[in-house]
């Protein structure tokens, strides 16, 4: 083959994907109720499993009661220190993870499947007979404590904070800055009642993912399918309503951090949840806003005036709202040239119909993006988990690829002039500026 | 793990795994070259090279674009041994990738514009990630306290903003012509693919390429160290921490399995030593790590943590020392080590689950030498025993072998 038979200057033939390779995982229940998920998929011995439950930030009473409790609860049992149950779930080379965020609360397996029975025996220990030691808590507080330190530093962490406060409310559960005092506050009583109330068997979902069903599901029937109420956690759903979206009403937001060097900026509203019927238009809109290397920001901000290492938006959910939002980190002498071009960026995808080719481009990216997202056993479950805890499933990306290979450059702008509007945005920027 | 190699007359390696269970295809091209190869007047030139490859080649003007056109998306990294670019795209365009791969080996566009926009951008992200984080030059200083002679001295971003700001149209040529070879690359494929279309594309695409003269690398040795060493610095930073290194072994030498384990009972888990006993236990540091840089040549040994409050860094520097004290002195318990290499397990099996980590790790190990290590990897880590970790800790954790950085806060907390 040589040189001169070849084209180089042009793209070979592109071919779209047709359709998703989904695997639908199968909804069961354990005999005491609890809803169980199973993706049956992957290739290797190894399983994950979730236990999800409505434990996160929202359902507090006490600022850091939810995540504490959450953190803690691998920290001790009757007879078994946090180090040593951290030893047992460690020799069998598998990972216990911990987290919770503003709605759900979760702790995660990675194992091979040959230690599944004991980690299962151990994980249903940890779970039910947590004691929440109180010298541990007061370690665990230290050193929260400390890294909240660093972050008060980062000019990133700074604007984050102050624009969930500004676009939710400073009482908001999404919007509350808590503070080093109030991790102080914390008490190991609050971690056992929240515990109690939030982690039972019927605020709990399981969603399993591997190759082999036959293993997992009886081995979570029998260690979690009975015995667990009877163990003292009643669970059961007993919060208050989250209250209404109640942004502070202050657009411009500063905040100034005078040994910084960069300027660090978030500008973004709040918005809706998944099930809003702008949702997945928005989520296509604003990839070509935000969403993707190729994105009009990133070719404005980053790659044309070099300002910045990166910048993205996102139209992000949370359980029954959400919020769009653009943030970036840039040098400290173009922050408010670089403000300036992101409004006049929401502002054109508003008022100029975007390219074919560029529509198009954006459309193939997205379609690759959502086979990417599903392929592989963990991936799955990564997608599925969300669209589950809002009582959705995969028909919801089948449905957000027949949008993206409908919408129109003309239904774009509409809806960018709708929701990409300047004056409606609260602007947070944090770094070496003025208040 | 199978795969298939096949090097074209050219020099191009070319590794192929088939994983039919994906409907993409992965894949990796390796450059033999990173930060190590570069001009001490002139570093971080690589990290910046590897922003300008994305800057549109002989005959296309933007690589972005058009890969994601066929539903792509792509990634680089830069360190300090070699230069790693990866994308996934659906598998029936691959030959999109093979198209634009190709083009960017065979020339750049070379822009003096692209230039001056990504040494902005490239400054942006120096200041982002090392300046403007608390701690965050923290590894600038350990490594030029560390190293004196290797060029693991500076870091992949480069020793100083001067040094991006300084690179010029024609260096970037030479370095292009110099690295950027089909002889100094190797090609990865993973996911739906058969070795005879990979081969069979690779030699269309890839096989006009000429092979270029690649200097021969020929890099100052690191002299052993032979006395402490000890800086401090000052910065903006709520508290103390320290970061401390000693000097091991290379990839390929059984030390680097040994400290590799070393640094897992030190500090994998939350069941590790240093947690264990410095953080829950003694209450001096609110987090403490210990790793291994890993690098191709002899790297470090490093164990980094920042101090609980109102504790001095010299208490928990002591502390340390105890806890490498016992590594010397007593053998790891036999359960301890089955532990840490059954994590080691599982960390081996996770990270070669998905079509991409497939090709990076195909493409590394062939780096290294021979891609079956991928495979082999295991097995070494299981022969191991307890005696060797004990004689690797007494060779390694010696007074005269050490650099240690105490970063202070402003007002000397």
């Amino acid at each position: 083959m040589t040189e001169n038979k070849m084209n180089r200057k042009n793209i070979p033939e592109i071919r779209t994907v047709e359709k998703l390779n989904l695997i639908h995982p199968e909804k069961m229940q354990l005999s005491n109720g609890i809803p169980l998920v199973v993706i049956d998929a992957g290739t290797e011995p190894v399983c994950r499993i979730d236990f999800v439950f409505e434990a996160g930030s929202r359902y507090q009473d006490k600022l850091f009661q939810a995540s504490l409790t959450n953190q803690m609860i691998p920290e001790g049992i009757p007879g078994l220190t946090g180090g040593e149950i951290a030893e047992q779930f460690e020799f069998y080379g598998s990972f216990f993870n911990v987290s919770a965020d503003r709605d759900e609360a979760d702790l995660t397996i990675h194992t091979l499947e040959k230690y599944l029975e004991p980690v299962l025996v151990l994980t249903r220990k940890v779970l039910l007979e947590a004691i929440f030691p109180e010298e541990e808590l007061e370690i665990i507080k230290a050193n929260r404590i400390q890294s909240m330190k660093v972050d008060e530093q980062r000019v990133e962490s700074q604007a984050r904070k102050h624009f969930n406060q500004a676009a939710f409310g400073a009482s908001h559960p999404y919007g509350v800055i808590g503070e080093a005092v109030d991790v102080s506050l914390i008490r190991s009583q609050d971690l056992s009642d929240f515990h109690r109330t939030a982690y039972g068997p019927r605020n709990c979902r399981i969603l399993a993912t591997g190759p082999n069903r036959a293993t997992y599901i009886p081995l979570l029937e029998k260690f979690f399918g009975s015995g667990w109420d009877e163990a003292g956690n009643q669970g059961g759903l007993a919060f208050s309503d989250v209250p209404p979206v109640n942004p502070v009403g202050k657009r411009e937001i500063r905040v100034p951090m005078d040994s910084a060097v960069q300027t660090a900026f978030r500008i973004g509203c709040p918005l809706f949840g998944r099930k809003h019927p702008d949702f997945q238009d928005l989520t296509i809109a604003n990839t070509i806003l935000g969403g993707y290397f190729g994105s009009r920001l990133m070719s404005n901000i980053r790659e044309n005036k070099g300002y910045t290492y990166g910048i993205s938006s996102h139209v992000a959910a949370l359980r029954d709202t959400g919020f769009f939002v653009i943030g970036t980190t840039v040098g400290a002498d173009v922050w408010e040239d670089a403000i300036v071009e992101c409004n006049r960026e929401m502002t054109m995808l508003g008022e100029q119909t975007i390219p074919e080719s560029e529509l198009i481009r954006v459309k193939n990216y997205l379609i690759g993006q959502l086979q990417r997202s599903i392929d592989g056993p963990f991936q799955l479950a990564d997608q599925y988990r969300p669209l589950w805890m809002n009582n959705l499933d995969f028909k919801y990306l089948s449905d957000f690829m027949l949008r993206v290979n409908h919408i129109t450059s003309a239904e774009i702008r509409i809806l960018s002039r709708k929701y990409f509007q300047p004056e409606f945005m609260i602007t947070v920027a944090a770094g070496p500026i003025e208040s | 793990m199978e795969y298939t190699k096949h090097i074209l007359d050219n020099g191009l390696t070319i590794i192929v795994h088939t994983d039919k269970s994906s409907p993409m295809v992965a894949m990796n091209i390796l450059y033999n070259v990173g930060a190590r190869d570069e001009d001490p007047k002139l570093t971080g030139f690589a990290h910046l090279f590897e922003h300008l490859m994305f800057g549109g080649s002989v005959n296309i003007p933007d690589f972005d674009m058009p890969l994601q056109m066929a539903g792509g998306e792509n990634n680089a990294f830069t360190n300090n041994d070699y230069t790693n670019y990866y994308l996934t795209l659906p598998a029936q365009n691959l030959e999109t990738a093979f198209w634009l791969e190709s083009d960017r080996m065979l020339e750049l566009a070379f822009s003096e514009e692209s230039l001056a926009v990504q040494k902005k951008v490239v400054i942006e992200e120096y200041r982002q990630r090392y300046l403007n984080q608390p701690y965050g030059d923290a590894w600038l200083l350990l490594r030029a306290l560390a190293y004196s002679a290797h060029p693991y001295r500076w870091p992949t971003i480069g020793m100083e903003i001067r040094h991006i700001e300084d690179a010029t149209l024609s260096a970037v040529k030479t370095f292009f012509f110099s690295h950027y070879a089909p002889n100094n690359a190797i090609l990865t494929l993973a996911g739906d693919i058969e070795p005879d279309q990979a081969i069979q594309l690779s030699e269309k695409w890839f096989g006009p390429i000429p092979s270029r003269l690649v200097p021969l690398r020929n890099l100052p040795g690191e002299p052993k160290q032979l006395s402490p060493r000890y800086q401090e610095k000052k910065g903006n930073v709520p508290g103390p921490a320290v970061y401390l290194a000693w000097h091991m072994g290379d990839r390929l030498s059984r030390n680097y399995y040994q400290n590799d384990l070393l640094s897992d009972v030190l500090s994998s888990g939350m069941s590790a030593r240093l947690f264990l006993n410095l953080v829950k236990d003694k209450k001096l540091f609110s987090d403490i790590d210990a790793y291994i840089t890993g690098d191709r040549d002899p790297g470090l040994f490093v164990i980094s943590g920042r101090l609980a409050d109102q504790v001095d860094p010299t208490e928990g520097m002591k502390a340390v020392g105890q806890e490498l004290l016992n590594l010397i002195e007593e053998p790891v318990k036999p359960r301890e080590l089955e532990k840490v290499l059954n994590r080691m397990e599982s960390n081996l099996l996770f990270n070669n689950m998905n079509i991409v980590n497939k090709a990076m790790n195909l493409g590394y190990y062939q780096w290294l030498g021979n891609p079956a290590r991928l495979s082999q990897e295991l097995g070494i880590y299981r022969s191991v025993t307890a005696q060797e970790l004990q004689s690797a800790a007494a060779g390694l954790f010696s007074e005269e072998n050490c650099s240690r950085l105490v970063y202070l806060s402003n007002d000397g907390k």
